[in-house]
C-alpha cells in the first residue's frame, strides 16, 4: 500500500469518527434533556447538526476517494515513467552494441 | 409549557451547553487532524507526477477540514451555541436570580431609618429584622450554584480547600479543619431503636404510582410530629415480595432523642454506620423482611444520605438485603458509592439552588451519566432555604418529568414497575437513638 493510500484510509477513518461523533452528540443530547419542553426546543437544532455531521462524513469519504484516485494516477504515472526509463536504457544498450558492430566492421574493412 | 407560561429550566440549557461544547471540541480536533493530512509530505512530493490530481486531493481535504462548511467551522458553530447558552445561564444565575427586591427592601429601610426610627423605634427594628431575614433567606439559594468554587476558594481550612479542589469527599470541617468523624462520633455510637408507630398513613395499602408519589410518602412522614420510617411490602403479580423503605430527612437542628437531627445528618454524611442506619436494619427485622429480599430505598435529605450509606455497606446491600434502587432527593450524595459488585442503581434528584445538596462540596455530574448512577439537576429558587429544600418541591419537579423523553429515566422507571403495583402492607416505625426501655 502506498503512502497516499494510507492517507485515503486515514480520511475514511476520520469520516467514521465524524459519524460516530454525530451519533454520540444525538445520544448525549437525549440524555441531557429531561423535560419535553426543552427537548422540543432543541430537537431542530440537534437534527440540523446531525445532518451537518453526516454531510461532513460523506465529504471526508469523497476526499478519501479523490486521494485514492490521485494515488492510482501517481502509481500509473510512475509505472509509465519506469517503462520509458527501461526503453531508454534498452535503446542506449542497443545503440552501443550497434556502434561496436559498426566499429568492428570498419576495422575489418580497414585491414582489407 | 405550564398553563399559560413556559417553564425554562436553566439546568437544561447548562446541560445542552456542555453537550455542544464537547461536540465542538471533538469536531475541531478532527478538523485539525484532517487539515494536517492536507499538508502531508506524500501529497506534496507526488504532485510532480500528477499536479492536477494533487491539487484536487488537497482541495477536497482542506474543504472538509477548514472550508466554510468544514469540520472546524462546524466546531466553531457548536462552540458558539455552547457559549450563548452558557452566557444565558450565567445571566440567569448572576443577574436574574439576584435577590434585588430583598436588597432594595433593606436599602429602603436604611434610607428611611432616621425618620422611621424617630417615629416608632420598635416597629422600625422589627421591620428591619424582617427585611434582613428575607435577604438572608434569599442569599443561600442565589449562592448555591457557586458553592463548590466559593468553598474551594474561601473556606478557612486549607485541608478542606484541598479536598474540594481535588473533588474528593471532604474529611474535615470547612472552618477549623477538624476531622468530621470526630465531630460526629457521638451520633455514630447510638444503637438505634424502633417500635411500631400509631401513625397510619392513608397510603398504607396502596402501592406508589410513581417516584414522585414515593417522595410524597416521604413528605407525609416528615410532616408527622415524630421521627418515623416506613417499610412497605409489595407483592406483585409474579408473587414476589419486594420492599420499599421510606426514609424522611432531618427534623430538628438541635440534638434530639431520635436520629433525624443535625448531628445524625452530619454523622450520616461523614460515615456510613449511624443510629439512623441501625434503625433501618431494626425496622427491616421487625417488619420480617426476609434475608436477601429486594428493596428500594427512597429518602429525602438525610434520608437520602442514609439510603446511600446502607447501599454502600456490603453487610447490608448484598448481605441483609439486595438494594435494587436508591432514590434520593435533596441529598448531598455525590461522593458516596454503592457496595462494590452490587447491581444497585442510584437516582439522585438535586435542585442546584438547594444549599443542602452542595454540603458534600462535590459537583454532581451533568454529562456522561449512566442508569447505574443518574443525577437529575434542576434549578428552582424559592428564595428561602427551607422551601427550596422541601421534599414537596422535589416531588412536584418529578411529576413534571412524567412525559420526560430522557432514555435513562425511562429505564429507571421501567425497572421500578414491580414496585408500582400489587398488594401492599405497610409498617410505620417510630425511630429513636436508643432502644425502647
Amino acid at each position: 500500500m502506498s503512502d497516499l493510500d494510507a492517507i485515503a484510509q486515514e480520511l475514511d477513518q476520520r469520516a467514521m469518527q465524524v459519524a460516530s461523533a454525530s451519533a454520540q452528540l444525538v445520544r448525549a443530547a437525549a440524555e441531557a434533556l429531561w423535560t419535553s419542553t426543552a427537548a422540543d426546543a432543541f430537537r431542530a437544532r440537534i437534527d440540523r447538526r446531525d445532518v451537518e455531521c453526516l454531510r461532513l462524513a460523506a465529504e471526508l469519504r469523497r476526499a478519501a476517494r479523490t486521494v485514492s484516485h490521485y494515488s492510482d494516477e501517481v502509481i500509473a504515472e510512475k509505472a509509465r515513467l519506469r517503462r520509458l526509463e527501461r526503453d531508454a536504457e534498452h535503446l542506449v544498450v542497443q545503440t552501443a552494441g550497434d556502434a561496436a558492430k559498426v566499429a568492428h566492421m570498419v576495422a575489418s574493412w580497414a585491414r582489407l | 409549557m405550564s398553563g399559560s407560561h413556559i417553564v425554562v429550566d436553566y439546568e437544561e440549557l447548562q446541560r445542552m451547553s456542555a453537550v455542544w461544547a464537547e461536540a465542538a471540541h471533538t469536531m475541531a480536533r478532527l478538523g485539525l487532524g484532517v487539515a494536517e493530512l492536507a499538508a502531508s509530505h506524500e501529497l506534496v512530493v507526488n504532485a510532480v507526477f500528477d499536479p492536477v490530481g494533487a491539487s484536487r486531493a488537497e482541495a477536497a481535504i482542506l474543504a472538509a477540514a477548514v472550508g466554510p462548511a468544514g469540520l472546524v467551522a462546524l466546531g466553531a458553530r457548536m462552540a458558539t451555541d455552547s457559549l450563548l447558552l452558557t452566557a444565558l445561564v450565567e445571566k440567569e444565575r448572576l443577574v436574574d436570580n439576584f435577590p434585588l427586591r430583598q436588597l432594595m427592601d433593606v436599602e429602603k429601610w436604611c434610607a428611611m431609618l432616621p425618620v422611621t426610627f424617630a417615629i416608632d423605634p420598635r416597629r422600625t427594628m422589627v421591620d428591619g429584622g424582617r427585611r434582613f431575614a428575607a435577604l438572608g433567606d434569599a442569599l443561600p439559594g442565589y449562592l448555591s450554584p457557586f458553592a463548590e468554587p466559593l468553598l474551594a476558594a474561601f473556606a478557612p481550612s486549607p485541608v478542606f480547600r484541598r479536598d474540594v479542589a481535588l473533588g474528593r469527599p471532604v474529611s474535615v470541617d470547612p472552618v477549623l479543619g477538624l476531622p468530621m468523624r470526630s465531630l460526629v462520633a457521638s451520633s455514630d455510637a447510638h444503637p438505634g431503636g424502633v417500635s411500631i408507630s400509631r401513625y397510619s398513613p392513608d397510603w398504607t395499602d396502596k402501592p406508589p404510582a410513581s417516584m414522585a408519589e414515593m417522595l410524597d410518602r416521604v413528605a407525609d412522614l416528615e410532616n408527622f410530629d415524630g421521627a418515623l420510617i416506613a417499610v412497605q411490602r409489595i407483592v406483585g403479580s409474579d408473587g414476589v415480595a419486594r420492599f420499599l423503605v421510606v426514609l424522611p430527612g432531618l427534623r430538628h437542628f438541635a440534638p434530639s432523642r431520635d436520629p433525624q437531627d443535625l448531628l445524625g445528618a452530619a454523622a450520616a454524611e461523614a460515615g456510613t454506620a449511624t443510629g439512623y442506619t441501625r434503625c433501618v436494619r431494626l425496622a427491616l427485622d421487625a417488619a420480617r423482611v426476609p434475608s436477601g429480599a429486594e428493596v428500594v430505598l427512597t429518602g429525602h435529605s438525610q434520608g437520602g444520605i442514609v439510603a446511600m450509606d446502607l447501599a454502600g455497606d456490603p453487610s447490608f446491600n448484598g448481605g441483609r438485603v439486595r438494594v435494587a434502587q436508591v432514590i434520593a432527593a435533596g441529598s448531598p450524595i455525590s461522593s458516596k458509592a454503592v457496595a462494590p459488585g452490587t447491581p444497585t442503581r442510584v437516582f439522585n434528584v438535586e435542585s442546584v439552588n438547594d444549599i443542602v445538596t452542595h454540603l458534600d462540596v462535590v459537583e454532581s455530574p451533568t454529562a456522561h451519566q449512566s442508569v447505574e448512577k443518574l443525577t437529575y439537576r434542576f434549578a428552582i429558587d424559592e428564595h428561602d432555604p427551607g422551601r427550596t429544600h422541601d421534599v414537596s418541591l422535589y416531588s412536584r419537579q418529578l411529576r413534571r418529568l412524567a412525559d420526560s423523553p430522557n432514555p435513562l429515566l425511562s429505564r429507571v422507571n421501567a425497572d421500578l414497575q414491580p414496585y408500582l403495583s400489587g398488594s401492599v402492607t405497610t409498617t410505620v416505625f417510630d425511630v429513636r437513638d436508643e432502644p425502647a426501655p
